[in-house]
């Protein structure tokens, strides 16, 4: 049983990932104003006053369904400094977007690809941590191409690409993308 | 009188090598990424931009910038062709250019883009570099006390100008300029939020949340769509005179559409995406015919066109003067000035004047080389509009992360590009001004440190920001433009 299945219905449909962007956002403003609070005079003047920016602004728009409709609008109106004509025009291009996967994905139960892509970019990251990334580019890929049924031939071409991206960038910036903190322990320990 | 010293010394240096081979390899990947429907230049520059590290200064904004200038016009082939514009500066192209190409006129359709481009490029171009030294003499107006203040002007007018609401343009441009905040400070000695790692004691690099937001993030977003592949077939056989000379005899059109890209571009916020409508919007409410407009008029290909490329153009004035970029593109060329040592400001119109030069210069010739290429290939642009976007997203993603290795050597980079290419994702989800955030974070060191060196000067006194008639301007403007959407509001009210 999942977490969410505890949730009220009601509280569930209020709650948004954009809440939790919003949320962050708060509470990122907040321990930064707190840490200010240890800088000297010039070094906590700009954090601060940006800190405050943050989480004024991330409140009301957390709160912003709750305030009175006037002051409800004030924050979600924009000003339109080049007239309705363009703005109407810019409108009608692409209108007709096609149906996005994620909308797609959602009848066939597969994972959204929104939610894979930040799975797999997390995932490549810890994975180019331990065991370099220049190893990882192709597992990347592959995965990649698996999710997005890339047929098997033109996977193996573009990770051949990739690999030949991270080898190019060893090389040129010498930077050493081929070990990674598992090759590093055993090295240190033999 | 234009300072002819510094335009010999920079046409010496757009005229050698290898400079003219990074501008002419900038102005074909620009048009191939371009021409490739969700990508942009954005992107392109993003993820090109660690790989210009071992360039020299000059020819490395060069060759940034004209991957800008190439992929706004390389924007208009898919939106002629497919209906689908490649970059959002050429989503007017659309309006008239895909029809045309449904009446057999592709070809011509494709000719006025690629001529107007160039020659509304070349107008504004030109126009910059004669009225240069009356922007020195702006600049040099210009002390920390105003810096700083300019830098808060841009950030509540591009808050006010961007998509969405000025209450989420203000609260994300804040979290920017807070994110900027980590590290050593310029000014002040001490370390601030590096919670003991060494990695954060350079501070977080706004180049790789600029990779982050406008690489990662859009690859994110593309995942999600249906890969996009044209497969309609135009004949691009034929002439290309009839084209030309629809340019050549609506130089009016070409003229004002040069003119509103240039001005808009100006402004801190708005770009391509905004001036191709306003001058679409300027030459059919001028011209006699506008009824055939929307039904495959080549001026309305030309309005946009002509706008699209000046914008280019324009956007380099508060970015190379003030360091205020106006669009994403330019926070991102922003990024690779100060990345390659040049700061933007009175140096690059004083001592440095050259390399302001050298940089409208540049573009000056890519607007040809556009042109060039833009004929010379134009059947094989076609091939770039049926790429499927699948297959891309891993090749950007890897370039990206790899890159961003590549910056400092320093995995917090990673961290950054992936942690903020998820938040600059959902910030465009829920309609958050991605630029307000981007700007934050590029604009935050220039504004601390002349904030912290202007207190500095005063002794600690805040009166030396309303101590002169320009400064107090600046403040004027910045009330003004937050205060702008309750007047409007309020004026609405009235109205109903």
């Amino acid at each position: 049983m999942a977490v969410t299945d505890f949730v009220p219905n009601e509280v569930r449909t209020r709650f948004t990932l954009r809440h939790v962007l919003v949320g962050s956002m708060i509470v990122v403003g907040g321990l930064m104003l707190v840490g200010s609070f240890s800088f000297v005079r010039e070094a906590y003047l700009f954090p601060r006053f940006a800190a405050i920016v943050t989480i004024i602004g991330s409140v009301l728009l957390l709160v912003q369904n709750y305030l009175p409709e006037r002051l409800n609008r004030a924050i979600s109106s924009s000003v339109d400094v080049f007239g309705e004509t363009e703005k109407e025009l810019s409108e009608s291009v692409g209108s007709d977007r096609e149906e996005s996967a994620d909308e797609a994905s959602s009848d066939t139960g597969q994972t959204a690809p929104t939610q894979f892509m930040t799975l797999l970019l997390l995932g490549f990251a810890l994975c180019s941590y331990l065991v370099g990334m220049l190893w990882t580019i192709p597992i990347f890929i592959a995965t990649y191409a698996w999710r997005f049924d890339i047929t098997r031939k033109r996977t193996a071409l573009l990770a051949l690409v990739g690999f030949g991206i991270g080898l190019a960038f060893q090389l040129v910036l010498d930077i050493p993308i081929d070990t990674g903190l598992i090759f590093e322990m055993v090295t240190s320990r033999w | 009188m234009v300072t002819f010293g510094s335009l010999f010394q920079a046409l010496e240096v757009v005229f050698s090598w290898p400079t003219l081979g990074w501008l002419l390899i900038g102005t074909i990947i620009g048009i191939v990424i371009g021409a490739i429907p969700g990508l942009g230049p954005n992107l392109g520059m993003a993820v090109l931009l660690p790989l210009t590290f071992r360039l020299n200064g000059i020819d490395a904004i060069i060759f940034l910038i004209c991957i800008y200038l190439g992929s706004v016009y390389g924007g208009s082939v898919p939106a002629i062709l497919v209906n689908t514009p490649g970059t959002a500066g050429a989503a007017a192209t659309t309006l008239d250019g895909y029809p045309m190409a449904r009446l057999g006129r592709a070809k011509e359709a494709l000719v006025v883009s690629a001529t107007s481009s160039a020659i509304g490029g070349i107008l504004a171009g030109i126009t910059i570099i004669l009225i240069s030294p009356l922007l020195v003499a702006v600049v040099l107006l210009f002390g920390s006390p105003e810096y700083f203040l300019v830098a808060l002007f841009g950030l509540s007018l591009i808050a006010v100008v961007s998509k969405g609401s000025m209450v989420k343009g203000l609260t994300v441009g804040a979290f920017g300029l807070l994110i900027s905040t980590v590290g050593y400070p310029i000014a002040t000695g001490s370390p601030r939020y590096t919670l003991g790692i060494i990695e954060l004691y350079d501070g977080i690099s706004f180049v790789a949340v600029l990779i982050g937001v406008f690489a990662v993030g859009e690859m994110i977003k593309l995942s999600a769509e249906e890969g996009s592949i044209a497969r309609e077939n135009f004949d691009l056989g034929g002439p290309i005179m009839p084209g030309f000379r629809i340019v050549l005899s609506n130089t009016r059109t070409l003229l004002k559409s040069s003119f509103i890209g240039g001005i808009v571009g100006a402004i801190p916020g708005s770009g391509a995406s905004i001036s191709n409508f306003v001058a679409y919007v300027e030459a059919l409410r001028s011209d006699e015919d506008s009824e055939s407009y929307g039904e495959g008029n080549p001026r309305g290909v030309m309005a946009s066109e002509g706008a699209n490329n000046a914008t280019v153009f324009g956007a380099l004035i508060p970015t190379l003067s003030f360091g205020i970029p106006g669009s994403g593109s330019t926070a991102i060329l922003l990024g690779g000035l100060l990345m390659h040592g040049i700061r933007p400001g009175p140096a690059l119109f004083a001592e440095n004047l050259y390399i302001t030069h050298s940089i409208f210069i540049g573009l000056l010739v890519a607007s040809v080389f556009i042109l060039l290429v833009g004929l010379a290939f134009l059947p094989r642009l076609v091939y770039f509009t049926k790429i499927d976007t699948n297959y891309l997203i891993p090749i950007v993603l890897t370039l990206s992360i790899v890159g961003a290795i590549g910056l400092r050597n320093n995995w917090i980079d990673v961290l950054t590009v992936i942690v903020f290419g998820i938040v600059g994702f959902y910030m465009r989800e829920f309609d958050f001004p991605i630029i307000a955030f981007v700007l934050g974070v590029v604009l935050g060191p220039i504004a601390e440190e002349n904030l912290v060196r202007s207190l500095q000067i005063s002794g600690g006194s805040l009166d030396i920001f309303w101590s002169s008639p320009l400064s107090i301007l600046l403040i004027l403007l910045t009330v003004a433009s937050i205060l702008s959407p309750a007047f409007q509001q309020s004026r609405g009210d009235a109205t109903d």
